[in-house]
């Protein structure tokens, strides 16, 4: 028989395996991350309710949309304001004040800019970047081609790289 | 270039190479590209705690019916308060293969294990057991404190960190906070093993063991816990002890320099202020209540 989603050890190990990619993919949606854990919270307990209708296999894509529905029906859209904690100094060793003036400048420039981008492009970008995502995974996820997501991650980077230029 | 629309992407993908893409779109757009993706990559998001949101989910929502239902089995054994534990406690009931039982902090709990065996939970406190294998092995994992009242059958043993307790059929308390483990007996017999030592309380004795060393019985006059009457009484035993006894019984943080102080006396569970002042003034403490009764500083 294969795994039901309604048994408590393999609901938690989808809890563990999606909880945190499905908060970060709301939170690249709505810059908010307490709103983005409750989507995600909301999703897993209609997962959970709909459990024994669910494949364990088809729980990721499960998930992903119906967060997605209900951040798109009950979500007041705003302008998203997006913050990454920054992982550690980049390789350059003779950081002079200057140079972290400008770097840090840059990270908000960019931060900005990520957050004007079209939630369909900055999504596919963010979970490139942060999540470390191949395009085949973001496919997945998002159910598209994974030529749609070269797509928009061109595009995504098309607009950024103009924002590198004029700093 | 065929796919001129994803020709970044590939590039990020390693698709194509940066030489590509020079002779494609020149020096800057690789400069700046890399610009990009350089700072993004050395970014983060704060990592989630699964297991704390696991938790926050078990306590927040129901089980689906198909859950419930699964306990057929159960009652079929004559053990239809296990419905209520459902009931009390709001978990879902996921059985496999131990079940788990929560007290909040701020509220005690009463669960009927079966045929008569019962348990009250004090705040805060978790015991986990097998329902499935209950008749044949009655065994108890707890961690908090707990009073039990055991009806005759098989050997009925409760795990704790510093020690287990065995029994055949009486009414008794375990204390297992911290690195402390604390019984009393009520009714019957227990027998206490931690640390290889070994001690069999009867009636109206107590045996605390400390860091792995046991103490010698002590006779009790009580014929319940305190904290079932709502009080936490103690007898030279850790201020930092004292304190997490009372952030669980209020559901309050105490703010707090370390201390190797001790402590021995009392306090009810009803007004706050009076707990505090009953453990503060014979120790020469002062504190302080936030606005929102939320949060406590001792000076």
């Amino acid at each position: 028989m294969p795994q039901s989603v309604c048994e408590e050890e393999v609901f938690r190990s989808v809890f563990s395996t999606h909880a945190e990619p499905l908060i970060n993919f709301m939170y690249y949606r709505t810059g908010d991350y307490a709103a983005s854990e409750d989507l995600m919270q909301d999703a897993f307990a209609k997962l959970w309710k709909e459990c024994a209708k669910v494949a364990l296999e088809k729980s990721k894509s499960f998930l992903f949309t119906v967060a997605n529905n209900s951040f798109l029906n009950n979500v007041k859209h705003q302008k998203v304001v997006l913050k990454f904690e920054q992982l550690g100094h980049s390789q350059i060793s003779n950081e002079t004040p200057q140079f972290l003036l400008e770097e840090a400048e840059f990270k908000l420039q960019l931060e900005t800019a990520i957050a004007s981008l079209p939630e369909g492009q900055r999504v596919v970008f963010l979970m490139s970047r942060i999540d470390k995502m191949t395009y085949k995974e973001i496919a997945e996820n998002l159910e598209l081609s994974v030529k749609a997501i070269e797509k928009r991650m061109h595009k995504a980077l098309t607009t950024l790289r103009k924002t590198a230029e004029k700093l | 270039m065929e796919n001129k629309d994803v020709l970044y992407a590939r590039w990020l993908s390693g698709e194509i190479s940066d030489d590509e893409l020079r002779s494609l779109e020149g020096e800057d757009a690789l400069t700046e590209l890399k610009r990009v993706t350089q700072a993004a990559d050395s970014w983060s998001m704060p990592k989630y705690d699964t297991s704390a949101g696991f938790d926050k989910f078990k306590q927040k929502h129901q089980a689906p019916a198909a859950k419930v239902r699964k306990l057929n089995w159960f009652a079929v054994g004559g053990i239809a308060a296990s419905l209520l534990v459902v009931a009390f406690f709001g978990i879902p009931y996921l059985t496999n293969p131990n079940e788990v039982l929560f007290a909040e902090n701020g509220q005690n709990q009463t669960v009927e294990l079966s045929k008569g065996s019962e348990v009250w939970l004090n705040d805060g406190s978790t015991v986990e057991y097998n329902a499935r294998n209950w008749e044949n092995q009655r065994t108890i994992e707890l961690s908090g404190e707990a009073l039990f009242e055991v009806t005759k059958g098989s050997p009925f043993i409760v795990n704790t960190q510093n020690g287990s307790i065995r029994v055949l059929g009486t009414q008794f308390n375990v204390r297992a906070w911290g690195k402390n483990l604390y019984v009393e007996c009520y009714e019957g017999r227990v027998e206490v093993t931690a640390n290889k030592q070994e001690i069999v309380l009867m009636a109206n004795e107590s045996v605390n063991v400390v860091l792995g060393k046991m103490s010698e019985k002590k006779p009790i006059s009580n014929t319940a816990p305190f904290w079932q009457s709502s009080t936490s009484r103690f007898y030279d035993e850790r201020l930092e002890d004292v304190f997490e006894e009372l952030e669980r019984q209020f559901d309050v943080r105490v703010n707090r320099k370390a201390s190797d102080r001790r402590f021995s006396g009392s306090f009810g569970h009803q007004d706050l202020d009076n707990a505090l002042r009953s453990i503060c003034k014979p120790l020469g403490l002062k504190f302080t209540i936030s606005e929102d009764k939320k949060v406590i500083e001792i000076e």
